[in-house]
């Protein structure tokens, strides 16, 4: 947020991403692209298309650095899917093409049991992982001055899903709570040693998606099962983490301002009012800008009214709330940077 | 230090276009004066590209019944000086599914409709009004005209007239025999076309694991 009773010196990218997320003070608030702003015309721009640049360090690279060259985001962001790490656990993966989303055939489980689950000796070298550790240490190597550069490890409860089946992961926590536990216990492995790769690599902070979404889980079952388990992660991967979960999800705000995360990347089924007045400040929002009905479907204008309705309630990042769909205006991406931009300029001068 | 371009307002994209290397083709409007104008404009970089631009903005003006700006070959307007946005976005959408280089015959106005099981016809009145009529008049055939009056109301944003329910009209007051051509089949069908749109507004838009199948 801005100091304005002590002006702050002017700061690049990541001086400015990283500050906010330590809750320090900026020279103005950071656009933070905590998961993806990757878009069928910028693959376009820069020869780097779904699902390859998924696949492929060069082309992962390419793709992610618009994010910082075209749209102007403080960030970079080059793990554009949830699935990488899935798909090196052996998880059946549709790849897509270039106008839709990878996802994990999640009707095909590979694990039903604690025991199934194995950290495969190759997680770390496999195609899907190692092109994600590669690009990361690129990025850090053209950009890494500028702008931070932010990676992704999936938590357990979304590596639930894909490896067990959304199903039979949520019905084990019905059932048997205490072997949801362990699987949680056994899987957290995963999460820790892909972030530490990632942070090696070059990366600056990290999001850590982990789907407890509004719709399925309660606020109540986040405090049960995840909110002991991302304490932990917090002394486990040591760079700011930034926890993403859709929806609606400021019944359990709270718990998630008490694990210690740096940041808390929320839905625009949340008001920015409303999560700003429950964390208080123990964590860092990055919100909301909505993706579907906004920036993809609506002009420059509504973007903006979205943007200054975070920067007005003191949200200390902005950005979208998920991953944009591919299908995104350019003119909308670049429109959040803008408009963060523009409101400083006129804050300093009132 | 970026190379994005600003274009105006992007109101329509062809996401994979299957004729060119599977480009995105973007329809960008820009206001000049009063007038509402359209580009189409890829970011991708290639040798086929400038001429799979060129080829859809050609159908486009042609089939849609547009011109170019006088200053600026690459724009296109309607000679109404109006906009039928809706319209417009069917037709460059349906414009960047034909393979490069094919003719572009103005589509006509008179087609073989299965279930008005005769020739339905779009006759135009003038001031840009339109009735549909058909070749034989039982229940079934009038009914016909009337749904297909309905579908080009939804398609390019026509008025029904309230007491002749065959007859619909451009709020511009002008003549587009070339848009109501081009958009038959999507009148006839316009289910099909809603349902297209609606597909399309949700592929590449990423859900929650648990939403996902």
């Amino acid at each position: 947020m801005v100091q304005k009773a002590e002006p702050v010196k002017p700061m690049n990218g990541r001086q400015r991403v990283l500050a906010a997320l330590r809750g320090d003070p900026v020279d103005r608030t950071p656009v933070c692209n905590p998961t993806s702003v990757a878009t069928v015309e910028l693959m376009d721009l820069v020869g780097a298309h779904f699902p390859e640049a998924n696949r492929d360090a060069e082309k992962m690279f390419r793709l992610a650095a618009t994010g910082y060259t075209e749209l102007g985001f403080d960030t970079i962001m080059p793990v554009f899917s949830i699935i990488q790490e899935s798909s090196a656990l052996g998880c059946n993966i549709q790849w897509e093409s270039k106008d839709n989303w990878p996802t994990a055939r999640m009707n095909e489980p590979i694990w039903a049991e604690p025991d199934d689950i194995k950290v495969p000796a190759d997680l770390l070298t496999h195609p899907d992982t190692k092109c994600v550790l590669d690009a990361i240490a690129k990025l850090k190597k053209e950009y890494g001055e500028d702008v931070a550069i932010v990676g992704k490890t999936m938590g357990p409860w979304t590596l639930g899903y894909h490896c067990f089946g959304v199903e039979p992961f949520l019905l084990m926590s019905l059932d048997d709570p205490d072997k949801m536990k362990r699987c949680l216990e056994r899987m957290k492995e995963i999460t820790i040693l892909f972030g530490l790769a990632q942070i090696e690599a070059g990366a600056d902070a990290l999001t850590l998606p982990d789907h407890a979404t509004g719709d399925l889980v309660s606020g109540d079952y986040y405090a049960t099962f995840l909110q002991e388990m991302h304490t932990e992660f917090v002394d486990e991967i040591p760079c700011p983490l930034i926890l993403h979960i859709c929806g609606r999800t400021v019944d359990r705000m709270d718990y998630i301002a008490q694990t210690g995360m740096a940041a808390f990347h929320f839905d625009s089924k949340n008001t920015p009012v409303e999560s700003v007045e429950v964390v208080k400040e123990r964590i860092s929002l990055i919100g909301n800008i909505n993706n579907p009905e906004t920036l993809y479907a609506k002009n420059p204008d509504a973007v903006r009214q979205e943007v200054l309705n975070n920067l007005e309630a003191g949200v200390p990042l902005v950005g979208p709330e998920c991953a944009v769909p591919l299908q995104t205006p350019i003119e909308n991406l670049k429109e959040i940077t803008r408009t963060v931009c523009d409101w400083h300029k006129e804050q300093s001068v009132v | 230090m970026g190379k994005t371009l600003e274009l105006g307002r992007r109101i329509e994209l062809c996401s994979m276009d299957q004729h060119c290397e599977n480009i995105s083709l973007g329809l960008y409007r820009r206001e000049k004066g009063d007038l509402q104008q359209v580009s189409v404009h890829s970011y991708a970089v290639g040798e086929n590209i400038n001429g799979r631009i060129e080829f859809v903005t050609n159908a486009l003006a042609q089939l849609a019944g547009m011109v170019p700006d006088v200053d600026d070959l690459h724009w296109l307007q309607f000679e109404c000086s109006g906009f039928h946005v809706r319209a417009l976005k069917r037709c460059f959408l349906d414009v960047c599914k034909l393979e490069q280089g094919r003719p572009l015959p103005v589509k006509p106005l008179s087609v073989q409709d299965k279930k008005a099981g005769c020739l339905v016809s779009v006759v135009q009145h003038g001031s840009g009004v339109y009735e549909v009529t058909s070749a034989a008049s039982d229940d079934r055939a009038i009914k016909r005209c009337e749904a297909l009056a309905k579908g080009f109301a939804k398609v390019c944003e026509m008025q029904v007239d309230e007491n002749k329910k065959n007859q619909i009209a451009f709020t511009c007051g002008c003549n587009h025999d070339d848009l109501m051509g081009m958009l038959m089949f999507r009148a006839q069908n316009v289910r099909a076309a809603m349902r297209e749109e609606e597909m399309s507004a949700t592929r590449g838009v990423l859900a929650a694991p648990s939403q996902q199948k």
